[in-house]
């Protein structure tokens, strides 16, 4: 009977193992995020540790396999960065964060009770690599609103990327513990820079053809005067 | 694991007090044990009580414990079972107590780590060497005058994250005297797989006094194996499904 109930306590625990979505805690900790600006248009933002809690916004991704983004494992910022959602081998997490009071950190937005976050797609007990993507929260909430603001004429804002995180076993709320996906060494994610950028504006075909219209016109009227 | 662990070799009888009324001793060994952190996960279990160094009285604060506002383990998450999951906390000395909630955005109580608990520490800190020191803890008095006193770890029913209360080294059940008599059969012990800084799941033993020699068998208890060996300040989980019962330990 004992050993009954030993075998149903052990399935019971590897069932929930294997079919468990995989946690971690998606929060920056001691690991401060900052900014650097180099933008007229950002005015006097702050530049080092980011402030203002809401003020900044962050994604989580991760991959079972790639140990780099699109052949980097460094981080990167600005308009010019290496972006995680341009490598197919990662995906987003479903986990968001925000900055809060205290300058240069994070926390998850919707963590469980015990602080730890849900990874969307990837079963507890299960490695793998991580990558964080943070942007000024007048970008937009989600990522594909960063996506789209980081594709429209004029926009100006900070956003960058950490570097690929080494593996990290993600925990099941039971035995196996839930690893902080930031921390002072690998594996863990460490500190990094948001970028600011600014996505210049380039004429519409429309008034490229005024343009030219205009000069035609210009030239015209010195001749007719000459 | 990557652990060294030194016992002061002649531990200091500091103070023996003996009760005259009574006639039992009570005396309080004092030393220090070093452990070692590597980086990532660790097994850690305090194996002495902690003083507190205003009241000097018995404290284990997890502060301590570990010197938490010295700095050098900012960012260090701490683990602690509560039955079912862990209460996490993580090490900063910029909060005001020096422990933070799980996310850190909180100054939180910091934990007791008395011994006979086991802990994991997730140490993002390179080269760090912890120093235990304090008391060798005792439950009851020795019945005896070569019995210094005795320790009690109570053994519930369900998953218990736990470790010897005695600074020793050895077999689970042959040194540090976890019952084999019977009374635990069925149970399920489970040493942390800990590789490259990550928890790779457990190494699963079977409690079972018909398995001999050892009184332990493999995770499907089809096989006798060798009964598990656990280091000073190291911890292992016990899955009770035998009824309550306590492990005494003599000194």
């Amino acid at each position: 009977m004992k050993k009954n109930l030993t075998i149903i306590a052990l399935a019971c625990l590897v069932t929930a193992s294997v079919q468990a979505q995989g946690l971690v805690v998606f929060s920056s900790s001691t690991q401060n995020i900052s900014t650097n600006n180099s933008l007229s248009q950002l005015g006097a933002t702050a530049v080092g540790k980011t402030l203002g809690a809401g003020n900044y916004n962050y994604a989580l991704f991760y991959s079972v396999a790639a140990t780099t983004v699109n052949g980097s494992a460094t981080a990167s910022s600005g308009l010019a960065g290496n972006y995680v959602w341009t490598d197919s081998n990662w995906t987003f997490a479903g986990d968001y964060a925000a900055s809060s009071a205290t300058a240069g950190r994070f926390v998850a937005l919707s963590a469980n009770s015990d602080g730890s976050s849900t990874v969307s797609g990837l079963g507890a007990g299960a490695g793998a690599q991580f990558v964080v993507v943070g942007w000024n929260s007048a970008l937009g909430s989600t990522i594909s609103a960063l996506q789209t603001a980081l594709a429209t004429q004029g926009t100006f804002g900070f956003v960058g990327e950490s570097a690929v995180s080494g593996q990290l076993i993600a925990g099941n709320g039971a035995l196996i513990p839930n690893p902080n996906t930031f921390g002072g060494t690998a594996p863990q994610l460490q500190a990094f820079q948001l970028g600011s950028f600014l996505v210049a504006p380039t004429p519409e075909p429309g008034t490229m053809a005024l343009a030219a219209l205009g000069g035609a016109s210009l030239l015209l009227f010195r001749r007719r005067n000459k | 694991m990557k652990l060294k662990t030194s016992l002061i070799a002649a531990a200091t009888l500091a103070v023996g007090v003996i009760s005259s009324q009574a006639q039992v001793y009570s005396q309080n060994i004092v030393g220090y044990v070093n452990q070692t952190l590597p980086l990532g996960f660790v097994n850690v279990a305090n194996p002495l009580d902690a003083v507190d160094p205003t009241t000097g009285l018995v404290n284990n604060s997890i502060t301590n414990v570990i010197p938490v506002f010295s700095g050098n383990y900012d960012g260090d998450a701490i683990y602690v079972w509560t039955g079912h999951t862990y209460a996490q906390y993580t090490i900063d000395s910029g909060q005001s107590t020096g422990v933070g909630n799980a996310a850190d955005s909180a100054a939180v109580t910091p934990p007791n780590i008395a011994p006979g608990t086991a802990i994991f520490i997730d140490n993002t800190v390179a080269g760090l060497t912890n120093t235990f020191t304090g008391t060798i803890h005792k439950d009851g008095a020795g019945a005896s005058t070569n019995v210094v006193g005795t320790t009690t770890n109570a053994l519930p029913l369900g998953f218990s994250f736990i470790a010897s209360k005695l600074p020793v080294a050895g077999g689970i059940s042959s040194v540090l005297g976890l019952p084999a008599d019977g009374s635990l059969d069925g149970s399920a012990i489970y040493i942390p797989n800990i590789v490259s800084g990550a928890v790779h799941g457990f190494t699963q033993y079977t409690v079972d006094s018909g398995q001999t020699p050892s009184g332990f068998g493999n995770a499907a208890d089809s096989a006798e194996v060798a009964e598990p060996v656990i280091p000073v300040g190291g911890g292992f989980f016990i899955d009770n499904t035998a009824g309550a019962e306590n492990w005494v330990q003599n000194l």
